[in-house]
């Protein structure tokens, strides 16, 4: 069971999701998410109680990302679970669905 | 001399042969075959053969080795010249340009486009058959010409675009992926996204994306289709083993449901294919109307996020810095190079003489060394500008062909006529023009050519004609691009550009006004959308194209006469003789080629902003208000008259000071939003004076003198100088 919870901060609207994301609760969370982008269209959803992911959570992260685009907002996914990363790097698909933040050419870059 | 460099002068040679083999072809083409002109394109195809076998580059060897066999039939009067022929032939020319081009690339001889090869072999080989049963060189069969043509990538390539069911039914392409770790390492996979609804739209237990892999396994084709077996029933399935034929890959493009253009970047991205197909993918592109980088392309279209299209993009960058690289030699006339060593030598002994006579304190003798010094310095400067200097002959001589391939492909007949090709020009703008040009060609070919039918119905003659003409005019070179067809229509111009908001209903316009407006974006009048022109990108693109080289493009005609675009360039050059003139202690430079004459002012004489030059009003600008100077202060303000192209304007000084020479030096940021400065140069003292932007100030004298202007005679005296 996914559970999705959404706080503002500094005007920052973030969304936590826990539990599994695959096919099995991509419709009921589907709908929230959509309900929140049309909303909120530069938001950040928080990946780190993800337990379980797959391609149909992938197809979903992706769809919504475009819809805040098409909004003129961005969505950025933060703090991503190891079951999301490993499936992101498994399809590589990180360059899309990947931590802004992270996405620098070497991963050890920042000062220790 | 190493070897790249010897490479490197085999692709100069050869494509200075093609050139000659393809100028001969057109000229069998127009005036029937003459054993020269066969001659000619023997000897071109030998040659190309003989250096290629020195380096061993096969593949163009075989093929030349081809060519050259039809062409030994020809010359021996075994076989008789005929269109087709001529044509095959021209295509076969095409394709050995971009052999070269791939031994230019990367040194190597492979296969720029192997389908296109197949094709070309089997005509060739149609031919060389005709001849008789005992063909000199039968000709390849296709089995082995692909056997010689794998690409060298080592992986399997596995193209899967999942059902849209497959989520539904249970199986997640994830789970394949994660046992085919078992067999082997996934070099690299893409997942393609672009399936994908909008939101809105977007079932969530369907399944959406597309997968391309890169896979190293020594598995057997069967096994690997077996990971796959769950969802094989309606997925799409491609499995092409290591060292698969490019065919195979040309293949696996077509069929597949996406854009080629993004499967090309993503296969050689992946290293499925080398940059060679790309290359293809590349020139595809170019072909494409859009000027934009494919890379963008598919961003804009969001098919891929930035960093995926990075490596293709490298890959685009590589083969401009390769061109950038070509410019590192410029070939010069011997008799340029003698001459300006001469000067250079008489420099030396004038500049001797000047020392002598300072050295005796003569100085009536220094002052005439010093003139002499002056004199061989302006000398000096010409004949090294000089050397950069090429004739538009270059950028001209591509366009027989297209010509000839243009007016086939529309099935209309047109006679190319071309003057003033020696006509001079920096090198760095023969490049930059050729694009332009070549839209505006087309254009004139596709649209203003009419149909013989309908131009015998006008009276005219069947055979359309264009005409290329360049010279030089007042410090700028012009070239024109003429055609004789149906002529530009006003009303419909017009009323297009009032459907598209670009002008207002109740606005008045010259006629060259409402031309000129066929090169605003998205303008376009063709009713029908031909694979030439007509979709309402080029004009506007040739107009900004042209306006990066600082120069105007016009265009002017006659309805039912014809039309004439006019392309005028500055010939920018880094140093210019230039006028000095003092406004407000400022002291101010104007090209001289653009000064036509001063005069006074006097008082009361400029009314408006126009000045009655012998009877003739004259806008002019005062460039105390136009710079914010402050207020004259009672002097005789002069008046100095400029000319660009047609258009004459005048601006109105404190002071005139002279000609000097002033070497040009670009202006910073802090200037770049100034449109009526174009460089700044130092003087003789160590200040700095500014160049003023001769056409800009024009237009700007022009259109406040309209606006200005209350009496409707003077308006219409203001326009007839406009026209």
């Amino acid at each position: 069971m996914a559970e999705l919870a959404i706080r503002e901060t500094a005007g920052q609207v973030q969304c936590l999701v826990k539990g599994e994301l695959t096919i099995y609760q991509a419709a009921s969370v589907r709908e929230q998410l959509a309900a929140l982008v049309n909303e909120h269209p530069n938001a950040e959803l928080d990946l780190a109680g993800v337990t379980e992911f797959d391609s149909a959570g992938v197809q979903l992260l992706l769809v919504l990302k475009q819809k805040a685009r098409q909004l003129g907002g961005e969505w950025a996914l933060v703090n991503h679970a190891q079951a999301v990363t490993e499936v992101l790097e498994t399809l590589n698909l990180a360059a899309q669905l990947g931590d802004p933040l992270l996405l620098t050419d070497s991963g050890n870059g920042g000062q220790p | 001399m190493n070897l790249d460099e010897a490479k490197g002068a085999l692709v100069e040679e050869g494509r200075e042969l093609l050139l000659a083999m393809e100028e001969a072809l057109l000229a069998i083409e127009q005036s029937g075959p003459d054993a020269e002109a066969i001659n000619a394109i023997f000897r071109a195809a030998h040659t190309i053969k003989g250096s290629a076998g020195l380096f061993g580059l096969q593949s163009l060897v075989d093929f030349t080795h081809l060519v050259e066999s039809l062409l030994d039939k020809v010359r021996n009067n075994e076989l008789a010249v005929e269109p087709a022929m001529l044509s095959l032939l021209l295509r076969c020319g095409d394709y050995i340009g971009e052999l070269l081009s791939a031994v230019e690339a990367s040194g190597e001889d492979q296969d720029p486009d192997a389908a296109k090869r197949l094709e070309l072999m089997k005509e060739l080989g149609g031919f060389l058959r005709k001849v008789s049963a005992v063909a000199a060189t039968p000709p390849t069969s296709p089995v082995q010409v692909l056997a010689t043509d794998a690409v060298s990538n080592e992986c399997w390539h596995i193209s899967l675009r999942p059902s849209l069911d497959v989520l539904r039914n249970g199986m997640d392409p994830l789970s394949i992926f994660r046992y085919l770790g078992k067999l082997g390492r996934i070099v690299h996979i893409h997942t393609l996204t672009d399936a994908l609804p909008a939101l809105d739209s977007f079932d969530e237990e369907s399944g959406y994306l597309g997968f391309e892999l890169e896979f190293a396994s020594d598995a057997s084709k069967q096994e690997i289709e077996d990971a796959f077996e769950f969802i094989r029933e309606d997925s799409q399935l491609l499995i092409l083993p290591p060292h698969s034929a490019v065919a195979a890959y040309i293949e696996l493009i077509a069929s597949l449901p996406e854009e080629p253009a993004l499967l090309g970047e993503l296969l050689v991205q992946s290293g499925a294919l080398t940059a060679h197909e790309l290359d293809k993918v590349l020139a595809r592109q170019r072909e494409d109307t859009i000027p934009q980088p494919i890379g963008e392309m598919l961003v804009q279209a969001q098919h891929v996020a930035g960093p995926v299209v990075s490596a293709a993009l490298t890959k685009q960058k590589q083969s401009e810095q390769k061109k950038a690289q070509e410019q590192v030699f410029i070939k010069v006339e011997v008799s340029k190079l003698d001459q300006l060593i001469n000067l250079v030598g008489e420099l030396v002994i004038a500049g001797a003489a000047a020392n002598m006579a300072m050295s005796q304190n003569n100085i009536e003798a220094m002052a005439g060394a010093n003139e002499d010094v002056i004199g061989l310095v302006e000398m000096v400067r010409d004949a090294s500008l000089s050397l950069r200097m090429v004739a538009i002959g270059e950028v001209f001589q591509r366009f027989p062909r297209v010509v000839r391939d243009i007016s086939q492909e529309l099935g209309k007949d047109i006679a190319l006529t071309v003057t003033g090709a020696d006509t001079e020009l920096d090198k760095s703008m023969v490049e930059k023009l050729a694009d332009p040009l070549m839209h505006i060609v087309r254009n004139a070919m596709d649209h203003g050519i009419e149909p013989a039918e309908q131009r015998l119905a006008s009276g005219k003659v069947a055979k359309g004609s264009l005409h290329l003409n360049a010279h030089h005019d007042s410090g700028s070179i012009v070239i024109e691009v003429s055609d004789d067809g149906r002529g530009l229509n006003k009303e419909k111009i017009l009323a297009k550009a009032i459907e598209k908001g670009l002008v207002q209903p109740e606005q008045s316009l010259t006629d060259s006004e409402i031309f000129n407006l066929i090169f605003e974006p998205g303008f376009s009048t063709a009713s029908e959308i031909t694979n030439l022109s007509g979709r309402g990108v080029g004009m506007d693109v040739v107009r900004r194209n042209i306006e990066q080289l600082r120069g105007v493009v016009e265009v002017s005609s006659q309805q039912g006469q014809g039309t004439r675009v006019q392309i005028r360039l500055p010939l920018t050059l880094a140093i210019i003789d230039g006028f000095q003139v003092k406004v407000a202690e400022q002291i101010l430079v104007l090209p001289l080629d653009q000064v036509v004459e001063c005069v006074d002012l006097g008082q009361g004489n400029g009314h408006n902003d126009l000045f009655n030059l012998r009877g003739e009003p004259l806008p002019f600008v005062r460039l105390r208000e136009l710079f914010e100077l402050g207020q004259a202060d009672a002097i005789r303000e002069s008046l100095v008259v400029l000319q660009f192209g047609q258009n004459r304007a005048g601006v109105v000084v404190d002071k005139l000071l002279g000609e000097s020479q002033a070497v040009i030096k670009p202006l910073g940021q802090l200037f770049g939003q100034s449109k009526m400065l174009s460089g700044s140069t130092i003087l003789g003292d160590g200040s700095v004076a500014l160049i003023l932007d001769v056409p800009n100030l024009i237009q700007r004298a022009c259109s406040t003198a309209k606006t200005t202007s209350q009496d409707a005679m003077l308006a219409r005296a203001a326009a007839g100088i406009n026209g």
